[in-house]
């Protein structure tokens, strides 16, 4: 039998060429699953279209070459952001989601206090452009630089900071008038 | 003053955690990524190409073999134009004078008109 599963890490395969590609492709998925969820999360604003675009994402790089790529992470996160995007202008045109659709955090990892402060940070968020909502994203919750973001999502670095400071101010502005 | 602020939303950014992926996805994508055929576009793509060049290759030996066929007809070798044409020796002096038969010919079709 051709088949064989990655299930649980125990590949049962004949081929050492598919097992070490579906080992490899675990290890990348464990090492930065996280930081491609978030980014598309941030983007889609739905988690259903988010896991819909990380299997994408994860699929397209288990047929990838990696020897030919410098930064797994940057290169997955450019891909991420390119399904994202696409998916996004798909989804205009068949079913656009409605701003309060979108779940950023996870209420259920959060104390009641928390829940509160995501729930106004949410609707922040809600707020700003997909543009602006990757930036804050790949710099708070994946410390990248500035120039870092600008080659991932292939903008000037000066657009990129400009994003940041408009989503940080509205942010902090929207965050002052839902405080109780 | 700004920078202050600004690390004051980003404390509060980074104290909520964001959603994770749920774990079954990982299973499905892994499994999606085992499943064998995944280069059969490619093979596909392969076998198109070569019946085409195939096809192209039986193209231009019936067109060549008719163009032998109406020459044949033309000059008068019967076996020729059953197709039972022998090995040419020659093939530069035979092409040479097929040309100046055909030239000889078209200028009697001419003529005729």
């Amino acid at each position: 039998m051709d088949a064989f599963s990655c299930a649980e890490d125990s590949v049962e395969t004949d081929r050492p060429a598919a097992r070490r590609a579906c080992a490899s492709l675990a290890e990348l998925y464990d090492e930065h699953a996280r930081a491609v969820y978030r980014l598309l999360l941030a983007i889609l604003g739905s988690a259903e279209d988010a896991q819909d675009a990380m299997s994408e994402v994860f699929l397209k790089a288990a047929r990838q070459d990696w020897r030919r790529v410098r930064n797994p992470r940057a290169y997955l996160l450019a891909s991420a952001r390119h399904q994202a995007i696409s998916m996004l202008r798909r989804r205009k045109r068949e079913r656009p989601v409605a701003p309060s659709d979108i779940r950023f955090f996870d209420a259920g990892n959060l104390d009641p206090e928390h829940v509160a402060l995501a729930h106004r940070v949410e609707a922040a968020l809600r707020e700003l452009p997909p543009e602006q909502r990757e930036v804050v994203v790949l710099k708070v919750y994946e410390g990248l630089t500035f120039a870092e973001i600008a080659a991932i999502t292939r903008a000037r670095l000066n657009t990129v900071a400009s994003r940041y400071r408009y989503a940080v101010e509205r942010l902090r502005r929207a965050l002052k008038e839902l405080s109780p | 003053m700004i920078h202050h602020e600004d690390a004051e939303v980003e404390e509060t950014l980074r104290s909520l955690s964001p959603a994770r992926p749920p774990d079954e996805l990982r299973q499905r994508i892994l499994r999606a990524a085992a499943r064998p055929g995944g280069s059969g576009r490619a093979w596909k793509r392969g076998l198109a190409y070569a019946l085409g060049l195939l096809a192209l290759v039986a193209l231009d030996v019936a067109v060549d073999s008719a163009q032998s066929a109406r020459i044949s007809q033309l000059i008068g070798d019967g076996r020729r134009a059953a197709g039972a044409a022998g090995p040419v020796r020659f093939p530069l002096r035979a092409f040479r004078e097929r040309q100046a038969m055909l030239l000889v010919m078209m200028e009697g079709e001419g003529r005729m008109r």
